[in-house]
């Protein structure tokens, strides 16, 4: 595409045919400007010749002031709108187009739907024209034509043709300007108080194609700045995370300290169990010997008693013959093995006696001496000797048997001993184990968590400098273009300022200057390095209370009116710097409602004429051509009349007037006061006094 | 009064149950030798029956299985009157002197052994030294004093003279393993009561025994 | 050779075959009372006795239980001079001695001096003698019969054990079965008391099955002792028969025979006085089950037989319909209805 300035579009013709809303010419309110020349009467529809200077729409409410003027606007940006637009905030939102919003804003206006409704413009780029026609009812393009030439009548041929003839960067660029700075409709957007829409109007009227990139530059840091955000969020979220397991490692030295300790303890608790077990079985087998030395003891025991048993049995049978075997076992066992077997007891306290009894001869049964026996019972006596003999025996025997017994009684309760106490020592084993466990328990994992938390992080952490890298090299870039976006504002922006201090004055008695600035805005949410420098202009102006010049900031700082006009100021100062030697240009304006003070109207008539004609340099016209298309109620007839300049008798104002009372169908209002509504339209446009 | 404990108690019934089915059985009357060796085999074979012994062990003695306790029991129970000793002598062998007797049970036995038989545990003891002492009585009375001297556990050659016999263990008891190796010939091993495996190992006994004597001639 | 030395050589598996085919059948098994000792250690000595004769044996010989010989009152020593072991008494030994009174297992036996072989005459002189009421056994072996006399002659009541069944196939049961209940457990009193808590109010007590089996073992052990053997509670795959009879010790279960027994009763003792009911309809299901369980072993055992018996204690002889059961089950059944009172004999 060739390099080319800026080109702003300008209509200068419409039509408009089978819309049921311009039906075409109702000879009761045409205007009678007694010029030489008949304009052809209009049966159907609306047609229009724009020619330069101002041209006032004028009409009553609900006639259709606002459907031609969107009509001529869709004319233009056919059927897109910006994707995400805040009217109040025009430069915030994303840089796509959409299909419009209200795709049957003109079919459902009119009973047949605008079934065959059509429009056609011609729209003039400096010295090209494009002329096309679309269907109003979904604003498909029905024929087009680029000087002259016929090409495919659809959405991208029109595109790239417009791109090309009007030199702006992209179409969406060309939506942009044509609906917040050509168009100024009812919806005030306004362009100066907001810094976003300011700078992307600036970008796209002063830095051009050199800015061509920018608003891809400026999502793409937006999504690289989220991207970043994103992941700093999830870095950020590890880096909390390793620093609690940190800290609960941070308690793991005592933990492990523990461990350790109680692994030590453990060891020696299972030392211990081991020795004692090993105690345990020596104890085992010295208690099986001892219980068998027990059972041959007193198996050897019995046959010492039995040998004793037999000498003391042959006593008693001596002494007692008539004794039957039970007394005389009894008697002689008991002797013997100290056991009775009537009673029981193995305890007999005379035991003693019996045996000196019978040793020295004593009568077993009453003891009494040998002296007082009738018949001596000890006759022949056993052998003393082999008594004494068998009794020592039996006493050795005996006392083997008890040292044996009582061996094996110790035996027996040291093992019982052993045995409680590993009985302890395995029940502490167990506890030591259970404890071990649970403490142990945490370690592998919170060791593992780390190494895994720290692998991620490492990942993380990566990754974050590769989305810082990208989003500094994004917002480098960004500011690079922002950088050459400002030079070339910078350049123009004298021009500007000028051109506003011009404008401005007609319109607001203050004294209200335009100055350069630099706006830092945060791009996307993230506070470090995520902003970007913006070239700006704010307004300064006096007040009553303020001698001095106070930046105003915000539309709040100033009158509703004030407000209004000093956009309109600046939207006029920015199309005259740029149109400067380049060609006419546009500007199509829905006046405001409210009364304005004469002066005032007066003033703004005037400017706007000088703007229109292009005159506002010393009151020369450079030669080329702006059109302005206005649109206003009737009862703003000073309004109309100013514009048109009626009391200025230098204006032609029969082809200034776009007549809705004749080319629009008559709503109610104008049925009910055709004749008022009519005088007033001539007052407005001077074919009656005004005064009248 | 010095109570029994719950061991004596269970050996004194023991000897009283002996003694009743020793008589019972016509081994009329008993004499200390085969008390022993009854008392023995019940301790050896108490397995089969699923009953608690009295011990585990046994001196290998020279005069054969011995307990000197269950001796004391023996007579505790003649001084209560509930058995008799006849025949008492003191007969001296190579090995010294020893005590020999005969014991019987009383009318008063009988009827303690009576009243003792239907308290419940005393039952099935009662009815398992029963079982040992029919298949025992069953045996040649040639054989008898000798059929312990033969037995599987007491005779083994590999136990010398004086050494306890530990029986305690499953695989150490060879008599009660001996008796269930008769499980072979039956057709279905479960056929074999303890008393079944009891009388054949009886029977066992006696046969070796019975071979043996005739080889010593 | 010493007889240590001797003990070490003597253990071989020929030996044990050799003891085992021999002592097996001896052996009642598991304990039996006294009484019931006597009447199986005495019924297969009479039966052995029968088989050695080598001349025929006349007249009757008595057995009469003594529990404590050597303590017994009645066994007086001037009446009583002889003194034996039956044990292993051969018929020649004893061919003279008609009375025998002696411990369970034959082994100390006293016998008084008595001449008459008359069977009468023998039972006057017990009775005489102080000893009527003592369990005895009545051998008449001219006659083929055991006369068993559970609580002694001198009450009448005996049961007639004919021994010429001996020699019938073993599979002939149904025959036993029925000589068994006529002469064993028909009526109430007598040896088919044992299974009445109250024979008036047809009140079981609660071990009757094992009663009526542990009977019919010794019945039938001395029926079947020669050909075969006689299991109490023989242990299967699938549980517990009653009795099982295998008509040869070892070997094959060819010829054996399985039997299922029941006592059905309408009510039954038990300790806490509180008697239990049963209805036809459970005792009905009860049946099957004995006939199921009759089927089963059969079955798990390869018997060639299976009976159910059932000794019919209930309040009323009424209709149970199992017939059709058993018959689908290959099961030979038999119901035996024991009588409340004593009719006489």
């Amino acid at each position: 595409m060739r390099d080319r300035e800026i080109c702003f579009p300008v209509i200068r013709r419409v039509i408009v045919k089978n819309y049921a809303i311009f039906p075409g010419s109702n000879p009761d309110f045409v205007l009678d400007f007694h010029k030489s020349e008949e304009k052809p009467r209009q049966e159907n529809g609306l047609s229009h010749d724009f020619i330069n200077g101002v041209t006032v729409i004028a009409g009553i409410n609900g006639l259709g002031k606002t459907t031609l003027l969107n009509i001529i606007l869709r004319l233009l940006i056919g059927p897109l709108d910006r994707s995400k637009e805040d009217p109040n905030d025009i430069g915030s939102g994303v840089h796509e187009l959409r299909t419009w919003r209200t795709p049957r804003f003109f079919s459902s206006r009119v009973p047949d739907g605008a079934v065959d409704a059509e429009a056609s413009a011609e729209i003039w780029f400096g010295r090209d024209r494009i002329e096309v026609t679309r269907a109003l009812a979904n604003l498909q393009i029905r024929s087009l034509r680029v000087n002259d030439q016929n090409i495919t009548p659809d959405e991208s041929q029109y595109k790239s043709a417009i791109e090309r003839l009007s030199g702006l960067p992209d179409f969406v660029d060309f939506h942009f300007i044509v609906r917040n700075l050509i168009f100024c409709l009812e919806d005030r957007r306004n362009i100066i108080w907001t810094a976003s829409g300011q700078f992307d109007l600036a970008r796209i009227l002063f830095a051009g194609k050199v800015a061509a990139g920018f608003r891809k530059q400026l999502d793409d840091a937006n999504k690289k700045d989220g991207e970043y955000r994103r992941q700093l969020h999830s870095y950020n979220r590890l880096v909390s995370d390793l620093e609690r397991e940190r800290k609960r490692a941070a308690v793991r030295p005592g933990t492990e300290a523990a461990i350790a300790a109680l692994k030590v303890a453990l060891g020696e608790t299972e030392r211990r169990t081991m020795h004692i077990s090993e105690r345990i079985d020596a104890i085992s087998n010295e208690i099986r010997a001892c219980r068998d030395d027990i059972l041959t003891s007193r198996l050897h025991l019995e046959t010492k008693v039995r040998e004793h048993e037999r000498l003391e049995a042959e006593y008693v049978a001596l002494a007692f013959p008539s004794a039957d075997t039970t007394i005389k076992y009894v008697l002689s066992h008991l002797i013997s093995s100290h056991k009775c077997a009537v009673c029981g007891s193995a305890d007999s306290p005379i035991l003693e006696d019996i045996k000196s009894r019978v040793e020295a001869g004593h009568c077993p049964v009453c003891d009494s001496p040998p002296s007082s026996q009738e018949n001596i019972v000890s006759g022949e006596k056993v052998s003393a000797e082999r008594v004494n003999r068998a009794a020592k025996e039996l006493d050795a025997a005996r006392r083997a048997l008890e040292i044996a017994e009582h061996d094996y009684h110790q035996l027996i309760s040291e093992e019982k001993e052993l045995s409680s106490e590993k009985k302890k020592l395995q029940e502490r084993r167990r506890e030591q184990l259970h404890e071990l466990h649970v403490r142990g328990a945490d370690l592998p994992q919170a060791d593992e968590q780390i190494r895994q938390l720290e692998a991620s992080l490492e990942l993380a952490s990566i990754k974050k400098d590769q989305l810082e890298d990208a989003r500094s090299a994004a917002f480098q870039k960004a500011q690079a273009t922002l950088n050459v976006i400002r030079e070339k504002i910078e350049l123009s922006h004298s021009k500007v300022r000028d051109y506003f201090e011009i404008f401005v004055r007609e319109f607001v008695a203050e004294k209200c200057l335009l100055s350069m600035e630099t706006r830092r805005e945060i791009i996307g949410q993230s506070g470090s390095g995520g902003s970007l420098q913006f070239p700006g202009f704010q307004v300064t102006m006096t007040s009553g209370v303020f001698e001095m010049p106070q930046i105003r900031r915000g539309p709040e700082t100033v009158s509703e009116s004030q407000k209004e006009f000093i956009d309109l100021a600046y939207r006029m100062a920015l199309i005259a710097t740029v149109s400067e030697g380049t060609g006419g240009a546009m500007i199509v304006l829905e006046t405001p409602e409210a009364s304005l003070d004469t002066f005032f109207i007066n003033s703004a008539g005037q400017l706007l004429r000088k703007f229109a004609d292009r005159t506002y340099i010393d009151g020369e016209n450079d030669g080329m051509g702006n059109v302005l298309i206005a649109s206003s109620n009737l009862n703003a007839a000073n309004m109309i009349r100013a514009l048109l300049g009626v009391d200025d008798e230098t204006t032609e104002v029969s082809d200034r007037v776009i007549n809705l009372l004749e080319l629009a169908a008559p709503n109610a209002m104008l049925k009910a006061h055709p004749k008022e509504y009519f005088a007033e339209l001539k007052k407005a446009v001077g074919l009656l006094d005004g005064n009248a | 009064m010095v109570r029994l404990s719950n061991d004596d108690l269970r050996r004194r019934a023991w000897a009283l149950f002996i003694l009743d089915n020793s008589m019972r059985m016509g081994l009329i009357p008993l004499s200390k030798i085969r008390f022993h060796r009854i008392t023995y085999f019940c301790n050896c074979l108490s397995g089969l029956f699923q009953v608690l012994p009295l011990d585990t062990t046994v001196v290998k003695y020279v005069r054969g299985p011995y307990y000197p306790e269950m001796q004391w029991h023996l007579d505790r129970l003649v001084g209560a009157g509930l058995a008799t000793i006849k025949d008492l002598r003191y007969p001296m062998d190579p090995h010294g002197t020893w005590m020999d007797a005969n014991y019987q049970i009383t009318k008063s036995g009988a009827l303690a052994a009576e009243a003792l038989r239907k308290v419940d545990d005393f039952y099935s003891i009662n009815k398992f030294i029963s079982d040992i002492i029919y298949s025992y009585s069953a045996q040649e009375e040639k054989f008898l004093d000798s059929l312990a001297i033969f037995d599987s556990t007491y005779g083994n050659a590999q136990k010398e003279e004086g050494i306890v016999i530990d029986f305690s263990e499953a695989i150490e008891n060879l008599s009660v393993r001996e008796a269930d190796s008769f499980e072979k010939f039956a057709q279905n091993p479960n056929t074999l009561s303890p008393q079944d495996r009891t009388f054949l190992y009886m029977g066992y006994l006696q046969q070796i025994t019975s071979d043996a004597v005739r080889k010593v001639g | 050779m010493d007889l240590t030395s001797a003990m070490s050589c003597v253990s071989n598996d020929d030996v044990k075959a050799a003891i085992f085919s021999r002592e097996i059948l001896r052996n009642p098994g598991r304990s039996l009372s006294p009484s019931m000792q006597l009447l199986h250690d005495a019924g297969k000595l009479c039966l052995a006795w029968l088989e050695a004769a080598t001349a025929p044996m006349s007249g009757a010989y008595a057995f009469v239980l003594s529990e404590h010989p050597a303590l017994d009152d009645a066994i007086d020593d001037s009446k009583f001079p002889n003194l034996r072991n039956l044990q292993k008494a051969s018929v020649h030994d004893i061919i003279d001695t008609r009375i025998f009174v002696c411990s369970a297992n034959l082994k100390v036996s006293f016998s008084p001096e008595f001449g008459s072989r008359n069977t009468s005459q023998i039972i006057s002189w017990l009775g005489a003698n102080g000893i009527g009421d003592r369990p005895t056994l009545v051998f008449q072996p001219t006659e083929g019969m055991i006369l068993w006399y559970p609580d002694g002659v001198a009450t009448g009541t005996a049961i007639n054990y004919v021994t010429d069944l001996q020699k019938e196939d073993v599979f002939d049961l149904e025959k036993y079965a029925d000589h068994f209940h006529e002469h064993w457990t028909k009526w109430p009193t007598g040896f088919g008391g044992k299974i009445w808590h109250d024979h008036k109010e047809r009140i079981v007590i609660k071990r009757a099955e094992d009663c009526v089996r542990d009977d019919l073992f010794v019945y039938l052990s001395l029926v079947v002792y020669r050909t075969g053997n006689i299991v109490r509670e023989n242990l299967m795959t699938n549980g517990r028969s009653d009795l099982w009879i295998y008509s040869r010790y070892s070997g094959d279960t060819a010829g054996s025979a399985v039997v299922e027994l029941k006592v059905l009763r309408s009510k039954s003792f038990s300790i806490d006085k509180k008697a239990r009911t049963y209805s036809d309809k459970v005792i009905e299901e009860y049946v099957k089950k004995g006939i199921r369980q009759a089927s089963e072993y059969k079955a798990s055992g390869k018997a060639e037989k299976a009976f159910c018996w059932c000794f019919d204690a209930r309040a009323a002889n009424n209709n149970l319909p199992v017939h059709p059961n058993a018959i689908s089950a290959g099961v030979s059944l038999k119901l035996f209805w024991m009588e409340s009172n004593f009719k006489g004999r």
